[in-house]
C-alpha cells in the first residue's frame, strides 16, 4: 500500500481494536474523507502496524512543498542520513531541489 | 552569528513543519481569554521559537519570554509577570507569554514555579506558549494535559539544503552544491545547527579546505553510528565513531535500537544482536572489575566487532526504543487470543479465567497429540485462518 503524507487515504475495514490503535498512533480520521497522516503521527509505528494488519508492504511518500509531486525517500540522496519517519510532512522533489529559485517558490507556495 | 541575523524572518519564510506552524498561527490569531495554552514540542532547531516570534510580530503581540531558570521560583515569576498580565499598558499593546524549555523546570530546584505555571494555565489571561525539546520528559507529559500540544518534527534535509543555498546567496558567497549537501547531511534536521556549521565552514582561512573542516567538525551520533558500516577502513570508522558524544552505555544502547530498527534479514539481525551482547559482556566485566583503563579499547572493540557484520545498506540509525516492533508479535497474538476467547465464551458460557486457565492449554495439549482434529474443530467453530495459523505456531512451539 502506498500512502501520500498530507493526503487523505482509505483503508479496508480493520476492526474496532485496530482502528483504535491507528487513532492512538496519531492519524486523523474523517468519515467522509478517510485517514490522514500529519505532523503528530507516529509514522514509524504506523508503517509497522499497517504492514502487520494489511499483510503487505506499506510505503509512505512525502509531498513536494513546491510542486506537490510525490517524493520517494528510498531514492533520496539523504536516504541514510535523513530521519524521514520523524521529519515534517513536506519535502522537496529532485527537480525543485535543483531549481535556482526554489526558496522563493517555497515561500510563494506556503 | 548567521543564526541571529536570520532569526527575525517572516512567518512564511520559515522552513519545514508547515502544518504545525499553521496550527500555531491560527491558534494565536483566533485566541480569546480563557483559551488553552499551546505547547510546542520538538527537538532544537525545528523552528519553534522562530515561529513564535514571527507570528507575534505579524499579529502585533509583545512577547514576555521566560526561560527555565526564571520559571523555577514563584518569586521570579511574580517579578517578571506580576499583575502585568491582567492589566493593559499605555499603548494597549497585546501581550503573550513564552515559557521556553519547560522540560527543565521540574525537579529538586523547583521552588513553587511549577505550581505558579499550573495556576496560570487554568485560565490564561493572555496567550501562553510553552516550548520543550523532549516529548518524553515528565514535565512535558504533565503539562500536555492542560495545553494544546503541537509537535514540531525534524526538517527534511533537502529543505535544509535549499535554505542553506538561500543564505549563501544572501551572503553573496559561492558555495558548491556538494558542500551544502554535506552540511545539510550533518545537521540531523536541525536548521540552527546547519546554519552554524555552514558559517564555521565558510569562515575558515583560505589556506584550509572547507571540506576538511567539515570532516573534523563534531560528529552527530547518527554519523558516528553510520560510520561503522560506511567508512572504507577500520581507522576511518574508528576516527568517526570515537568522536561520538555519548558514554559507553549510551553507545551500546544506540547500536541496539538501531539494529532493531534496521531493515535486516533474520540472520543479520541475529549477528548484530550477538555483537552487541559481546560488547555488553566486555563492558559489564569492566564495571565489575573496575578496570577502567581497559575502557580505551571499548570503541575499537565496537568498531572491530561491527565491521565484521554483513549489514551494509540495511542499517538504519535510531535512538528510539522500538517498543512496538518488539511487542507487536505479542500484541497480534493477544488480538487473536481475544477473538477466540470471546467466541468460546459465547458458545460454552465460561468465564475468561476458565478459558485462559483450562480451555486454551487443553486445546494446545490436544493439538500436539492430534493436530488435525483440533484444527478441524476450530474450523467448525468458524475461526478464520489467523486463529488457525496462530494455533499451528503454538503447537509447533
Amino acid at each position: 500500500m502506498e500512502i501520500l503524507e498530507g493526503e487523505w487515504f482509505r483503508l479496508p475495514y480493520v476492526g474496532t481494536d485496530d482502528f483504535k490503535t491507528l487513532m492512538s498512533l496519531g492519524l486523523k480520521y474523517d468519515k467522509s474523507k478517510g485517514m490522514l497522516i500529519y505532523d503528530g503521527t507516529n509514522k514509524k509505528l504506523l508503517v509497522t502496524f499497517l504492514t502487520e494488519v494489511l499483510k503487505e508492504d506499506v510505503i509512505i511518500y512525502k509531498k513536494c512543498a513546491i510542486c506537490l509531486k510525490e517524493v520517494d525517500c528510498r531514492t533520496c540522496e539523504y536516504n541514510n542520513k535523513c530521519d524521514y519517519y520523524n521529519s515534517s510532512t513536506l519535502c522537496l522533489c529532485k527537480d525543485c531541489l535543483k531549481s535556482e529559485e526554489n526558496y522563493a517558490s517555497y515561500i510563494m507556495s506556503s | 552569528m548567521w543564526t541571529e541575523k536570520y532569526r527575525n524572518i517572516k512567518f512564511n519564510q520559515i522552513i519545514g513543519n508547515e502544518e504545525a506552524r499553521e496550527s500555531f498561527y491560527n491558534w494565536l490569531k483566533n485566541w480569546k481569554i480563557g483559551d488553552k495554552a499551546v505547547f510546542l514540542v520538538g527537538q532544537a532547531g525545528t523552528g519553534k521559537n522562530t515561529s513564535v516570534y514571527a507570528a507575534a510580530r505579524e499579529l502585533k503581540y509583545h512577547i514576555i519570554e521566560l526561560n527555565a531558570s526564571d520559571i523555577r521560583t514563584r518569586e521570579n515569576l511574580n517579578k517578571k509577570l506580576g499583575n502585568s498580565l491582567y492589566t493593559s499598558d499605555l499603548f494597549d499593546e497585546k501581550r503573550m507569554v513564552l515559557l521556553d524549555e519547560v522540560d527543565g523546570i521540574y525537579g529538586r530546584e523547583d521552588y513553587g514555579g511549577t505550581e505558579y505555571v499550573n495556576q496560570l494555565l487554568e485560565k490564561p489571561p493572555v496567550p501562553i506558549v510553552l516550548t520543550a525539546n523532549d516529548i518524553l520528559n515528565e514535565s512535558v507529559i504533565k503539562l500536555s494535559k492542560k495545553t494544546i500540544v503541537i509537535s514540531f518534527q525534524k526538517v527534511p534535509l533537502r529543505m535544509i539544503a535549499m535554505y542553506l543555498k538561500h543564505i549563501a546567496n544572501l551572503e553573496k558567497i559561492s558555495v558548491s552544491d556538494k558542500l551544502l549537501s554535506e552540511v545539510a547531511a550533518k545537521s540531523s534536521g536541525d536548521v540552527r545547527a546547519a546554519i552554524n556549521l555552514l558559517q564555521s565552514v565558510i569562515k575558515v582561512p583560505d589556506t584550509v579546505e572547507p571540506m576538511k573542516i567539515l570532516k573534523d567538525a563534531v560528529i552527530s551520533r547518527q554519523d558516528a553510528a553510520l560510520a561503522l558500516f560506511q567508512e572504507k577502513t577500520f581507522e576511518e570508522a574508528y576516527n568517526k565513531f570515537s568522536k561520538i558524544d555519548a558514554d559507553a552505555r549510551e553507545k551500546l544502547q544506540i547500536l541496539f535500537y538501531s539494529i532493531l530498527a534496521s531493515y535486516l534479514e533474520k540472520g543479520q539481525r541475529k549477528a548484530g544482536l550477538k555483537a552487541i551482547a559481546d560488547v555488553d559482556v566486555f563492558e559489564r566485566r569492566l564495571e565489575s572489575t573496575q578496570e577502567w583503563r581497559m575502557l580505551r579499547w571499548y570503541d575499537r572493540i565496537i568498531v572491530g566487532r561491527f565491521r565484521t557484520l554483513d549489514i551494509g545498506q540495511g542499517f538504519r540509525y535510531s535512538e528510539q526504543e522500538p517498543i512496538w516492533d518488539l511487542k507487536l508479535k505479542y500484541w497480534t497474538e493477544l488480538r487473536v487470543f481475544k477473538g477466540m476467547r470471546e467466541r468460546i465464551n459465547q458458545k460454552y458460557h465460561i468465564s475468561e479465567g476458565e478459558f485462559s486457565l483450562y480451555y486454551l492449554p487443553c486445546l494446545i495439549s490436544l493439538a500436539r497429540k492430534d493436530k488435525g482434529t483440533v484444527l478441524s474443530y476450530l474450523g467448525r467453530m468458524g475461526f478464520d485462518d489467523s486463529v488457525i495459523s496462530f494455533f499451528e505456531k503454538k503447537v509447533k512451539g
